[in-house]
């Protein structure tokens, strides 16, 4: 099965527990004006090749994360939004797990459910994305009903497969507190799950947004608050 | 005497400092030692270094007492019985370290503090503020950053309150190995590397890789260096390759004849200072430590030195401009590096030295970590700053060499900040790392005071004062100063 990557990262330290190979595949549903990684939005195909995008057979894959695997926990396997690629990416999940390679996926969770729920079996944790939670605001920055995020996050939560939230701060512009509030309500019947509040920064988005600017820490450390306030067992910022 | 006035007036001295240098200063008045007017010209032009142990050795350059013993059997020098409770054997132990000599004055080697006091430690509150009190002691009256203590493997109450209190109390000393072995818990040494990303140590020593060269009874001395307790080194001096290789019109001149005749200079030169410090200084005869069998002749080794590998092996390909062509990034570079380390192995190897009894007569190898005024010259094997690869080819490139080095060679690993939310990224780290064979292992988050320059950790803080022009307790910070501005130590490539 061949697929998109734009690249593959031996350790990381932010995609999850532990050290974790990285692979960002290429292509996105989503354009949220604060990617910082723009260039992976992009769907290539081989009618349409991409600069800097490798075409590679899902084993290919495998065998790059397996060279790594004495030192890492697991792999996480981000994007771009790597369920935009669904059969590449469920042919990776089961050759992945077969290897004893504990897989994490790196989601926006905007897929059919029953395509979601399809992958399940074969992925270890999800990380998910909640970029808002209110339907104007998440239409706004994505282009669409935040809907299918939610009910797969909360597929997610009833199976023990989330580990961690992300939301990115932006203030100004989208309704964090309520977002985070939201969030918290959905994640807090399990003390597992992280809570991951990350600072809008204005580097590398492109020049329309370099002018917002970046959360204070007084303003971070409410939404914390707020996050624990409403049942929250682990929240951080970064 | 210039010299002694200088240091006489030096404003930016402490007392102690002066007392030291002053000694330095009467020992190198003398000349004692029979040195060939080869070695001399070798000295002069940088290539053989004696790393400022003077011109008549009256003590071994390195000294890991046995405190195991001590603790079971007192001394009957320093009247001392053998401790019964958590107080007299903390007490007895920071009495003992005043009486350990070292190159430094200070003791390089305090022993494996969590086995030492673990009979007496007890889960409560008194006991913490026991263990935290003889730290800061430590760091107070012996404030010298090779003074170094060893925890581990197994995972202690006593090692959790000695990590627990360096996070606590941030100090440069003294220096901290974990030894990570198949004993030591994920648990413990989780906490090794909270306590690494706030204060950059301690550094992680492969447990199963020491123990295959010098058995269960090691002890990880000043900077990395892998000696057995009860003895230690008399001596270390260094071969700068890069210098070296200067000298050579070719790699197969530099194999041929540059390399053995400077190996051979250095051995003779290594013999001579072992010999004065054996048959003629007294040591052995007059210490009190090998009297009551805290030190054994039978245990001591010595170590050689090696430095600049990555410059050495550039100049022998050419100073090739680009990095992928350079050490650490082009295989052929590599592969040309572990041949030359091969070489020196097998060099060293065919030479005797009747005094070295630990290891068989033969002198160990050591990946020097460099001198201050260093500039031109990478430490050991080690990928100069500036030019470091990502973290798994660098570990991928620098394991390979560790085989060579059973007396210290080690990597330092500059974190981002951000590695602190999640520590066990370093633990897999370090665990893969040891599985490929790397012996040593060391890190530090960028934000952090404490840091690591070469092998020993100063104060960033401290280096600042210096600059200023004010004193510092501890002698190790000038080193540290002369190390960021010559080596750029503090601009190691940030991995997260």
């Amino acid at each position: 099965m061949l697929g998109y990557v734009r690249r593959i990262v031996p350790f990381s330290s932010v995609d999850g527990p532990g050290n974790r190979t990285a692979v960002f595949m290429q292509g996105c549903n989503f354009r949220c004006f604060y990617c910082h990684n723009p260039e992976t939005q992009q769907v290539g195909d081989c009618s349409n090749p991409l600069e800097g995008v490798m075409a590679m057979d899902h084993f290919e894959v495998v065998a790059a994360v397996l060279k790594y695997r004495d030192f890492t926990q697991g792999v996480t396997l981000s994007g771009g939004e790597c369920t935009v690629q669904l059969d590449f990416l469920l042919a990776l999940c089961k050759d992945l797990q077969a290897s004893n390679i504990e897989v994490f996926v790196d989601t926006n969770g905007h897929l059919a459910p029953r395509d979601f729920r399809q992958l399940c079996p074969y992925v270890d944790k999800f990380i998910f994305d909640v970029k808002a939670t209110r339907i104007a605001e998440h239409t706004a920055l994505t282009g669409h009903s935040p809907e299918l995020v939610l009910e797969n996050l909360a597929w997610a939560i009833a199976g023990k497969q989330l580990y961690e939230v992300r939301t990115v701060v932006v203030p100004d512009v989208l309704p964090n507190r309520v977002t985070v509030a939201d969030t918290s309500r959905l994640i807090s019947v399990d003390a597992a799950i992280r809570y991951k509040l990350i600072k809008f920064r204005a580097r590398g988005v492109g020049p329309r947004f370099g002018a917002l600017r970046t959360p204070d820490d007084q303003y971070m450390a409410g939404l914390q608050a707020l996050a624990l306030s409403l049942g929250v067992a682990n929240c951080i910022i970064v | 005497m210039d010299s002694v006035l200088c240091i006489v007036k030096d404003p930016a001295l402490t007392w102690q400092q002066k007392v030291v240098a002053l000694a330095r200063a009467a020992e190198n008045s003398i000349d004692v030692l029979n040195v060939s007017p080869a070695l001399r010209e070798l000295v002069r032009a940088g290539i053989v270094c004696d790393l400022g142990e003077g011109h008549a050795p009256y003590r071994p350059r390195y000294v890991a007492p046995d405190y195991d013993r001590f603790m079971c059997r007192g001394s009957s020098f320093l009247d001392l019985p053998p401790p019964e409770s958590l107080d007299e054997a903390l007490n007895s132990l920071l009495i003992l370290y005043k009486h350990v000599p070292s190159i430094t004055t200070f003791p390089v080697y305090i022993g494996n503090l969590d086995r030492l006091i673990a009979p007496f430690v007890q889960d409560d509150a008194p006991t913490y503020q026991a263990i935290k009190r003889f730290l800061l002691h430590i760091d107070r009256t012996l404030p010298d950053s090779f003074c170094h203590g060893n925890l581990g493997p197994e995972d202690t109450l006593a090692g959790r309150m000695v990590l627990r209190a360096q996070r606590e109390l941030q100090t440069a000393v003294p220096n901290l190995t974990l030894k990570v072995g198949a004993d030591t818990s994920d648990a413990f040494a989780l906490a090794a590397i909270e306590t690494a990303l706030v204060t950059a140590k301690p550094s992680f020593a492969n447990d199963a890789m020491f123990l295959r060269d010098f058995g269960v009874d090691y002890a990880i001395v000043s900077c990395y260096n892998g000696l057995p307790i009860g003895g230690g080194s008399y001596t270390l001096t260094r071969l700068n390759l890069g210098r070296l290789a200067a000298r050579a019109k070719n790699y197969e001149e530099f194999l041929a004849s540059t390399l053995p005749q400077a190996v051979q200079q250095m051995l003779w030169y290594m013999d001579e200072r072992v010999r004065f410090l054996v048959e003629e200084s007294s040591f052995f005869e007059g210490s009190f430590l090998v009297r009551e069998g805290l030190l054994d002749k039978e245990k001591f080794t010595a170590m050689f030195g090696l430095v600049g590998l990555a410059e050495c092996v550039n100049a022998l390909r050419g100073s090739p401009l680009l990095q992928h062509d350079r050490f650490g990034h082009h295989s052929g570079a590599d592969a040309m590096g572990l041949e030359i380390i091969a070489e020196v192995k097998r060099l060293v190897g065919e030479h005797s030295n009747r005094h070295l009894r630990f290891s068989a007569g033969h002198y160990l190898l050591h990946a020097q970590v460099g001198i201050d005024t260093d500039s031109d010259t990478s430490p050991g094997c080690r990928i100069p700053i500036g030019e470091e690869p990502e973290l798994y080819e660098h570990l991928a490139q620098s394991a390979p060499f560790h085989a060579f080095f059973p007396s210290g060679i080690g990597d330092v690993f500059a974190l981002e900040a951000t590695v602190k939310n999640n520590p066990k990224f370093v633990l897999d780290v370090v665990r893969g790392a040891f599985k490929h064979g790397l012996r040593y292992f060391s890190a530090y988050a960028s934000d952090s005071d404490v840091v690591r320059i070469t092998g020993y950790l100063v104060k960033k803080s401290d280096i600042e004062q210096l600059a200023l022009g004010h004193q510092v307790r501890n002698g190790a910070v000038a080193l540290g100063k002369g190390a960021a501005e010559n080596q750029g130590v503090l601009r190691r490539k940030l991995h997260a």
